[in-house]
């Protein structure tokens, strides 16, 4: 799993490289479209794109595929190795499908990995951004806050907050989205630090804009690409972060098709029927990764600085 | 220098702190009443009001955590109410296997890690090299549970090198076997920090290589080892150090996912049965031991940096 703790972007990294003026790229959607282009120019992440965007589409359209029932079986056609006719990836102990329990699962695993993301960094944003630019009192115990959250391992705090709201899948996002809130405040607040002694944020100060308006035209809009950088890459740790905690009993339970819960449950049949815990896990180590690969190609593009490092 | 060190373990004291008030508050922060979420729906109201006063919860708030304290401080951190036993024993016994398995983990993550960082950095651009990064992203791409999980299949169950589970086979107790039952555990915690490591190692390496005195070393003649071991590796070995400390939080967190697939007796498999049993006073000894160990690791590591570097005065 990787690990937090470790600047993985630079705070206040720069902004792409802008177009020669006058250039089709100039304009809004074409700037969209040259980054595209150029983000996919290296084949690596081009292939890691195709790969992420198939799992998500399929997930997307499960319930058009045309699969069987993730959550029933025959029991004739329990444990059947992968390539047999009719499943591709096999079965596993209740005969259920492991192509359709590995698709339905991955909506599971996708969506709360996404949600936790997104939880983690708009409060941390929020937090981070506020405690930056006002400074004083509110910045000082806000970050004494985070210090103190920061004083217990990562995995350590979200099982923490699952002891108290419970076990659950549900609680799970929820305790995995709060342990990561203190890596986005640390990022937001660098770049709100900065960004406040900068000329357009004091002409806009001395113009009479509200604080609320300064904060997000002026200070969030400009700290945008170390955020993005620090969530692409955060996406695949709370996938695996959340999976984790499935397997170990805490998150999604059974018969819900999650990858976590699928991984823990074919650990019974090992001996005999290894696919049932390989496959699920072949899936959680694919989409992270991927996120890994596009989330380097994304600090790369985003933070000149730091290619090939 | 004594001042130095007593002033960095006196501005632990807020933290270890604050630590303690939200370990103590995790069992008020539960939606509901904490003796009904720890006995379960059916509970009597005899049992919950005497679980209530055995957990002093009828007490104001600021005695509670007066008497939680003192108990912490004097080595009473209360009963498990699951395994009815002691908690400072029980969370002690298992921090034991679970500091065997880290260290362990640590030693293989350091020792690959670096090497394969500076092998990286020193043939950069190269096929060495881009394998080697190939190989980080992979390593800390897999998820601990699974890459265990292979590896019980192809070096457990498939080759019959080693054991499955468990720290020692039934009935022994030797060092042999403890260490022949450690190989899988610990390589599988040791990926992802190795992979991190790799990384950081070649990063940093770079850096130095790309110094003046370096290139003035090289020009002097001194043999392309010796720079890299003796010129460049020294300087970079500040930053790596600093690295290699920030890494015991995930050691300890990633041990709890370990643990599980190797059925390791430690502090990891403790703390997961403790929350599915809602057993809030084994909880609350883990996680404050877990933090408590983490807060002094991380002390030690900057104590550490500061008198590894010259450069830096401790004041």
């Amino acid at each position: 799993m990787t690990t937090r703790g470790i600047p993985r972007a630079a705070p206040g990294a720069t902004q792409p490289a802008s177009a020669p003026p006058g250039s089709p790229a100039e304009t809004p959607a074409g700037k969209r479209r040259s980054f595209w282009r150029v983000f996919l120019r290296e084949p690596v992440a081009a292939v890691a794109f195709g790969v992420l965007a198939l799992i998500v589409l399929a997930a997307l359209l499960a319930p058009w595929l045309g699969l069987p029932d993730p959550t029933r079986g025959s029991l004739v056609d329990r444990l059947k190795p992968p390539l047999t006719p009719g499943y591709p990836l096999g079965t596993d102990e209740f005969g259920r499908d492991l192509l359709s329990r590995v698709v339905w699962g991955a909506r599971v695993s996708l969506g709360v990995g996404f949600l936790a993301v997104a939880i983690a960094a708009a409060a941390g944003v929020a937090l981070g951004l506020v405690s930056g630019y006002l400074g004083g009192r509110f910045d000082f115990w806000a970050q004494r806050f985070i210090d103190l959250l920061l004083a217990f391992p990562y995995i350590l705090l979200a099982l923490m907050v699952v002891a108290i709201l419970g076990p659950g899948l549900l609680n799970t996002m929820l305790a995995i989205a709060i342990a990561g809130i203190p890596y986005y405040v640390r990022i937001a607040r660098a770049s709100a630090l900065a960004l406040r002694e900068r000329e357009f944020v004091e002409a806009a100060e001395a113009a009479g804009a509200s604080t609320g308006w300064i904060l997000v035209k002026h200070v969030l809009s400009n700290s945008l690409s170390p955020i993005l950088v620090a969530a692409t890459l955060d996406v695949g740790f709370m996938i695996m972060a959340a999976a984790g905690m499935s397997f170990l009993g805490l998150g999604a339970q059974p018969p819900l098709a999650e990858w976590g819960v699928m991984l823990s449950n074919g650990r019974q049949y090992l001996r005999v029927a290894p696919w049932v815990s390989l496959v699920p896990g072949a899936m959680i180590f694919l989409v992270v990764l991927a996120l890994n690969l596009l989330g380097d190609r994304v600090r790369d593009l985003l933070d000149p600085r730091m290619v090939g490092r | 220098m004594a001042s130095y060190l007593l002033r960095r373990l006196l501005g632990t004291l807020p933290t270890l702190l604050g630590v303690s008030v939200l370990v103590f508050l995790s069992l008020h922060l539960t939606p509901g009443d904490p003796a009904q979420v720890i006995l379960g729906p059916k509970a009597t109201a005899t049992s919950l009001a005497a679980l209530r006063s055995e957990l002093g919860l009828d007490q104001p708030i600021h005695v509670q955590y007066a008497r939680w304290m003192a108990g912490v401080a004097s080595g009473d951190w209360g009963r498990s109410i699951q395994l009815k036993a002691g908690v400072l024993p029980l969370v002690w016994e298992r921090l034991k296997a679970t500091l065997i398995l880290a260290a362990a983990a640590m030693l293989i993550a350091v020792g690959t890690g670096v090497a394969l960082g500076i092998v990286s950095a020193v043939r950069a651009g190269g096929l060495t090299d881009r394998s080697a990064i190939a190989t980080s992203l992979v390593g800390y791409s897999l998820p601990p549970f699974f890459l265990g999980i292979v590896l019980q299949v192809v070096f457990g169950l498939r080759l019959g090198w080693f054991p499955v589970t468990g720290m020692y086979r039934p009935g022994g107790s030797d060092l042999p076997d403890l260490l022949l039952h450690l190989v899988l555990p610990a390589v599988t915690l040791a990926a992802g920090i190795g992979a991190l490591l790799a990384r950081m190692t070649r990063s940093t390496m770079l850096e130095v290589l790309s110094q003046d005195y370096v290139r003035t070393a090289r020009a002097k003649g001194v043999r392309p080892g010796a720079v890299t071991l003796r010129h460049a590796f020294r300087n970079a070995l500040i930053p790596i150090l600093t690295i290699i400390g920030l890494q015991m939080g995930y050691v300890l967190g990633g041990a709890v996912l370990v643990e599980q697939v190797f059925a390791w007796p430690g502090i990891g498999t403790l703390a997961v049965n403790a929350i599915l049993a809602r057993d809030f006073p084994l909880v609350q000894g883990v996680t404050l031991l877990v933090a408590v160990t983490y807060v002094f690791t991380n002390l030690l590591t900057d104590v550490a940096y500061s008198l590894s570097d010259p450069r830096i005065t401790y004041r």
